[in-house]
């Protein structure tokens, strides 16, 4: 089953399509023609481990069929038994080509023990660096460093590119006709799952799953600046760690732990060597305690820039912007299920949207909702059964064009935006559930909409994985003008449908179960703090 | 889950056995223990409103609710049946005590701040239970007096759901007592106090309004200190003008785990916070 393209973005204003599909980047012409491509280190050492030409390569061999089909099965069973000595998270650990062994390539090739741990783990992780050789990882799986989401900058000088598994944000240099160079990977403390550019273009937000924002420059400071210097809000807790005392626990149990600790802590030296957060320049500019979904910027009319942010707990945060990121102005609240889209068509209006049956329409700045539209019977219109609607995607054009994807509805909802009120004006429908989609700018040509499918056909070509319409007036034409040529690069992209499914299809899962009181008191705590809720993308 | 079926069995007998016999009795905190530590991370059964606006008060301070006839008729919600089902109260609440706990803190305050709606918050559902059933005896025991009319207690996780309950600038103060130290540096952003959080407490409390905190955990203390000071609608409150604060006395002395604290001879570290006004934008 061939992975689709997951992740769009337009790419400065001459047309050029960005899209993601697995750990690769693609960059279209705007006649469809493949103009450069990259790949995520990982995914091109396997290919290379794998006896096959590079994927990428503009004349690659793409005989993709026959051998990854045989070569299905193996990897992962291979993957497995690496596994087994080691601990169950490292067995997962895709070892990431990046650079020399430093300390960060470990880290890069460490899923989901999420930064925080202590130094116990840094052992682990590097003994699991030295086990975890390349696998061959022909057959896309969930554990693999995919493309999750794609933004360029609006001046389309730079490309912004996050890899879900590996927590990791890359920067591309624009140079003209679509050629990217790599500039600079960071591995993000916890994994983004949004991410946003100031409107000047020299920093990037992002959200992540465990509620933190983080500003990061788009381009690092050439000399390395001392990271911690510039963290006026994340302040280092310089304190030293004195923890529990025997006045502070009473329990026969408890003072024997801490007895066991204090002669840890005269062993070993403990883990006062750990070092926290990462060692790029970032700064934590605010936090909720709970997933983040979304996060988009926004300006007042008085031209002061403001943060507004979704989470899964129905909230949506405005803060201001930078410097002040830490005075939260208001909140957008209503919404009665999880947050998990947010646009802002026009600078005072914000549309947001996730499991709950309707649209809101917000004065952001206000806090105050303005109008909600029903998305239910619209989705019903496509998906009979439809009982919930998990919005995955709400995109604007022009200031009072609202378009809208919900997961597993192949449509695109479009709606009207007047007076703060939405209405649906018209519903394209595909062949497939749509992914992701952006309108591109055509000089001199009527604006260019592509939208990523999913078709679910086990023989679907690659070739019918994008499909475009065009502005006709009001409405949006199907067009066959643009077809990438995407026959070089589908070479190895093979997943399964069930694969697939967790990797695409994720939405849900932020929705949360209705029966949770056996929970009370006797919960897991450790688990669910590791991943703060059910793991997305 | 933990909790033989017979110690089941003998909370709830006790429960039907209070309902009957209407509860001027102070309730038992042995039918009501529960696990220190509550993941706040974890999606509990949790009620709350959606917005302040629809949160009905009425039930926790029945004394002070706006008699039918004063009501005003500018309904500010769009759901009109939120606003219906939502009684009109005299006065907001002012103080509330993040993690009250058995309620040693909020009765305590009670007759200190007659004037003032005193909240307390709570994650765990039996201990709730337990200081909802104590405010109503102490109320049913003081019938002449108002005196205990000023505080309830709700089920809440507050790290998730304050701005839920409390409009921006609501509060006048906000109690921190004993909360969980959580050691591991690894669960240090499930403790109560953390600059992203900080800056929620900064939402929902007026300029001018205190954060207090004590603890028996002196790295805890600082941690608080250290991340309360970085934060910059926060300033620390000078020793003098802590020592001098009527709260103060009571939050050391009366609540349950300073009761603790105080017969096994351990340490108490106390931290005041003003909040600062915002600086213009």
């Amino acid at each position: 089953m061939a992975f689709p393209y997951q992740c769009l973005t337009a790419l400065g204003s001459d047309g050029i399509l960005v899209a993601s599909r697995g750990g690769g980047l693609y960059t279209f012409s705007a006649d469809g023609s493949l103009l450069s491509s990259w790949q995520h280190p990982s995914t091109t050492k396997s290919a290379e481990n794998g006896k096959r030409g590079l994927a990428e390569q503009e004349d690659g061999a793409a005989h993709k069929t026959g051998e990854s089909g045989e070569q299905t099965s193996p990897p992962s069973k291979r993957r497995k038994t690496e596994s087994e000595s080691g601990q169950d998270a490292e067995g997962k650990a895709v070892a990431s080509e990046v650079t020399e062994g430093t300390e960060q390539a470990a880290e890069a090739a460490e899923p989901e023990q999420d930064g925080i741990e202590g130094a116990k783990s840094n052992g682990q992780t590097k003994k699991g660096k030295k086990k975890a050789k390349p696998t061959v990882s022909r057959p896309i799986t969930q554990e693999q460093p995919l493309v999750v989401l794609v933004r360029a900058t609006s001046d389309g000088k730079h490309l912004v590119a996050v890899t879900g598994q590996d927590k990791t944000v890359w920067v591309f240099e624009h140079h003209d006709k679509g050629q990217l160079k790599e500039l600079s990977q960071r591995q993000m403390p916890k994994r983004p799952s949004d991410i946003a550019l100031t409107p000047d273009n020299t920093k990037i937000l992002v959200a992540d799953k465990f509620g933190d924002v983080y500003s990061i420059p788009l381009v690092p400071s050439p000399q390395g600046s001392d990271p911690l210097a510039s963290t006026p809000l994340a302040s280092r807790p310089a304190p030293p760690r004195k923890g529990a005392n025997a006045l502070t626990v009473h329990s026969a149990r408890n003072l024997k732990a801490l007895e066991d600790q204090k002669r840890q802590r005269e062993n070993g030296g403990g883990d006062a060597s750990k070092k926290e957060g990462p060692d790029f320049e970032h700064e934590l500019l605010l936090g909720h305690v709970s997933m983040l979904t979304s996060i988009a910027l926004a300006s007042s009319p008085g031209g002061k820039p403001y943060i507004l942010t979704g989470d899964r707990d129905e909230h949506i945060r405005v803060s201001r912007g930078m410097p002040q990121a830490h005075v939260i102005e208001t909140y957008c609240l209503g919404h009665t299920s999880f947050v998990n889209a947010l646009c802002l068509p026009q600078p005072d209006v914000l549309v947001s949207g996730g499991g709950d049956d309707e649209l809101y329409v917000w004065d952001w700045l206000a806090g105050v909702s303005k109008s909600k539209v029903d998305l239910l019977g619209p989705v019903q219109g496509i998906v009979e059964d439809a009982r919930k609607v998990a919005v995955s995607g709400i995109y604007a054009h022009d200031h009072d064009v609202v378009m809208v994807i919900c997961e597993r509805v192949p449509a695109i909802f479009i709606f009207k935006l007047s007076a703060s009120r939405l209405e649906l004006v018209e519903t394209l429908t595909l062949s497939g559930n749509p992914l992701d989609l952006t309108v591109i700018p055509t000089p001199d040509k009527p604006a260019r909409l592509v939208v990523s499918v999913d078709v679910n056909q086990p023989h679907a070509i690659a070739k019918s994985s994008l499909v475009t319409f065009n502005k006709n007036g009001d409405s949006w034409v199907p067009s066959s003008d643009f077809t990438p040529n995407e026959v070089d690069v589908a070479g190895g992209l093979e997943s399964t449908r069930s694969e697939l499914d967790k990797i695409l299809y994720n939405v849900e899962n932020l929705r949360k179960s209705d029966n949770e009181e056996g929970q009370e008191g006797g919960d897991a705590p450790t688990e669910e703090l590791r991943e703060a809720g059910p793991v997305a993308s | 889950m933990a909790g033989a079926p017979n110690k089941r069995q003998k909370r709830a007998e006790y429960r039907s056995a209070r309902e009957q016999h209407g509860g001027t009795e102070m309730p038992k905190k042995k039918f009501y223990r529960q696990r220190a530590h509550a993941n706040p991370f974890s999606d509990h059964q949790l009620t709350y409103p959606r917005t302040p606006i629809d949160m009905d008060w009425s039930t926790f301070f029945p004394a002070f609710v706006c008699h039918q006839d004063q009501e005003p008729a500018d309904a500010k919600s769009q759901d009109s049946i939120a606003v219906m089902s939502t009684k009109k109260m005299k006065q907001d609440v002012e103080v509330i005590d993040i993690g009250c706990g058995f309620g040693g803190l909020l009765v305590a305050l009670a007759p200190s701040m007659p004037e003032k709606l005193i909240l307390g918050l709570e994650i765990r559902t039996q201990v709730t239970e337990f200081v909802q059933e104590r405010i109503r005896s102490l109320r049913a025991q003081n019938p002449e007096t108002n005196v205990y009319q000023n505080i309830g207690c709700l089920r809440a996780n507050t790290m998730k759901f304050l701005p839920n309950f409390f409009k921006k600038s609501q509060l006048s103060k906000i109690f921190i007592c004993f909360p969980d130290p959580h050691f591991k540096a690894r669960k240090h952003k499930a403790r109560i106090v953390s600059v992203t959080l900080n800056s929620e407490y900064a939402y929902v409390l007026k300029p001018g309004g205190i954060v207090y905190t004590i603890t028996d955990v002196e790295d805890l203390h600082e941690w608080m200190v250290h991340h309360l000071e970085a934060h910059p609608s926060f300033e620390r409150i000078p020793f003098e003008e802590q020592e001098a604060d009527e709260c103060v006395k009571i939050m050391r002395t009366e609540t349950e785990e300073g009761k603790k604290v105080e017969r096994n001879n351990g340490p108490k570290f106390v931290a005041l916070f003003r909040r600062l006004e915002d600086n213009p934008w």
